[in-house]
């Protein structure tokens, strides 16, 4: 028998040891939600992981989950992809031209700090209570992320990149895709980071407070009925789909980086 | 000390019914900085005749750069004008190449697509320029590199690359400024011996600006000293150009042009310290 033969290794990549240490604190949290309740009075305010589950698997069955999913799916899609056009569009105009930026700077700065949500009353009596209405009003939170992005990105971009664009005699749209763009490209992906989770805040508030369909409705609806296993099974849902959301429109985003 | 700034024709101005390739005629500028003016050049008058290669010497910050940029056109004199080829500049000047001390290569696109850069600006077909700025990178030993990103370069091969996109488009006049400073000492030597190779091959018109006497007097055939700031000309020396120069360099002629200009240099330099 060689020495050299290696003992049996448990040995364990450090990936899937974080993967492991996650799911037990998951499993950990889950098991006082599970089992704590029982010894209290809160039992009925905060239900239990297995009604939860139970409950999101009755609406995925029904239909409910995937037909509200879809109603805040696409307000946060297309209001993220209108304010995201929008704000990058003037974010780049008010960076590239830098009186522009100069004037609409200190308002656009003031408006972000406006908490938005305070509107959405004036959003409803302007717009009503129709789906396009929550497009517009998730596009307008995440408009101001992609305007300071692109506005960032573009003024930082470095003298020595802008006087070699000038001496090559490139215009004004030439700079704009050659130079602006990819150099602003970090600055989107931060934006991004940051726009997707407040786009779903934005939608589940305007949902809460008027519509009849869409996860935020759904909420509403089992919290009035004093029901904390439909709350909490509508809030469950809502942090997965936000999460995957982001992190997979965030790895796209970084795949395409530096491809061109 | 010869104070008066001297207008030199150029020892390679061959036609002399030709206007040179830049002329500073009168120029001044300032700058300002929180509502107070600084002068950074005063009243420079200098020829640049085709073919020439000269260096612009003086302490650091004394407004050499300043002289490049006008010559670029990136910024306005406040005073007197800037020629090219016999007529005002106006915008930037799209016949020089400029190299500065900063590579400034595009981090997000390959070596050749920055290699391409002024070319795909400048539109032309995309087959031309890319056969083109191929042939620029093997002249300066990077053709096998064509594919990766300039973050996976050394210091050396990033000014390669630099110097080649800069010649990519055939500008007959170079604007150089410190552009081998960021280097060490052997990078330097090669990057040196290599433009000098080029600019003689490509006949071209050359702007060094450095505060490195041994570069000044290994590349230039004229060296123009200037005072510090505001820069104005001190010495405007003609000294032939030998291509065995950077062999010659120990010789007692170069020692005494050496010694030469150290000393003006250095009469600036304590002038600035007693101020």
């Amino acid at each position: 028998m060689s020495a050299i033969v290696a003992s049996p290794s448990f040995h364990v990549s450090p990936s899937l040891r974080l993967g492991i240490g996650r799911f037990l604190l998951l499993a950990a949290v889950l098991a006082v939600w599970q089992f704590a309740p029982a010894y209290t009075l809160i039992d009925s305010l905060i239900s239990r992981p297995t009604l939860v589950a139970e409950r999101i698997f009755q609406w995925i069955a029904n239909g409910l989950l995937i037909r509200e999913s879809i109603a805040t799916l696409s307000s946060v899609i297309f209001g993220l992809f209108f304010g995201g056009v929008a704000g990058s569009f003037l974010g780049l105009v008010a960076g590239f031209w830098r009186p522009v930026g100069a004037i609409v700077e200190p308002w656009l700065t003031g408006l972000f700090a406006l908490p938005k949500s305070a509107f959405i009353p004036l959003f409803i009596l302007w717009f009503g209570i129709s789906g396009r209405q929550h497009v517009l009003f998730v596009a307008t939170v995440v408009f101001f992320f992609f305007f300071f992005a692109m506005f960032n990105g573009a003024r930082n971009v470095p003298a020595s990149w802008r006087n070699l664009l000038a001496l090559s005699g490139a215009n004004a749209f030439q700079s704009i895709r050659i130079l602006y763009i990819p150099a602003s490209f970090g600055w989107l992906l931060a934006a991004m980071r940051l726009a997707i989770p407040h786009a779903f805040v934005a939608a589940i508030s305007i949902e809460v407070i008027a519509s009849r369909d869409g996860l935020g409705h759904l909420v509403k609806t089992s919290s009035a009925v004093l029901d904390a296993t439909g709350t909490v099974a509508a809030v469950a849902w809502l942090v997965a789909l936000s999460t995957t959301l982001g992190a997979t429109s965030i790895k796209l985003a970084e795949s395409a980086r530096w491809n061109k | 000390m010869n104070i008066q700034a001297s207008h030199s024709t150029g020892v390679f101005d061959v036609e002399p019914g030709r206007a040179p390739v830049l002329s500073f005629q009168g120029v001044s500028k300032s700058f300002s900085h929180e509502n107070r003016s600084t002068p950074a050049i005063e009243t420079i008058n200098l020829d640049i005749a085709r073919g020439e290669f000269v260096a612009f010497l003086g302490p650091s910050g004394c407004g050499k750069t300043t002289l490049l940029n006008l010559a670029a056109g990136l910024i306005k004199p406040d005073n007197g004008a800037v020629l090219r080829d016999g007529e005002p500049l106006r915008g930037p000047n799209t016949r020089v190449g400029y190299l500065t001390q900063s590579d400034a290569l595009l981090p997000w696109r390959t070596v050749i697509a920055n290699v391409t850069l002024p070319l795909e600006i400048r539109r032309i077909p995309r087959v031309e320029r890319q056969a083109r700025a191929m042939a620029m990178l093997e002249r300066v030993g990077l053709g096998a590199f064509a594919r990766h990103l300039p973050g996976q370069l050394s210091g050396g091969m990033r000014k390669r690359a630099a110097l080649a996109r800069t010649l990519v488009y055939d500008p007959k006049t170079l604007l150089l400024d410190e552009p081998f400073s960021a280097l060490d000492a052997q990078a330097r030597l090669a990057m040196q011996r290599q433009l000098r190779e080029l600019v003689d091959e490509l006949g071209l018109t050359v702007l060094l600006v450095t505060h490195d006497l041994n570069e000044a007097i290994a590349l230039a055939d004229r060296i123009v000293v200037f005072s510090k700031r505001p820069a104005r000309v001190l010495e405007d020396i003609d000294i032939r150009h030998d291509p065995s120069i950077l062999r010659q360099r120990r010789t007692s002629l170069d020692g005494s042009l050496h010694d030469r200009l150290w000393s003006l240099l250095e009469n600036e330099l304590e002038a600035g310290a007693l101020r």
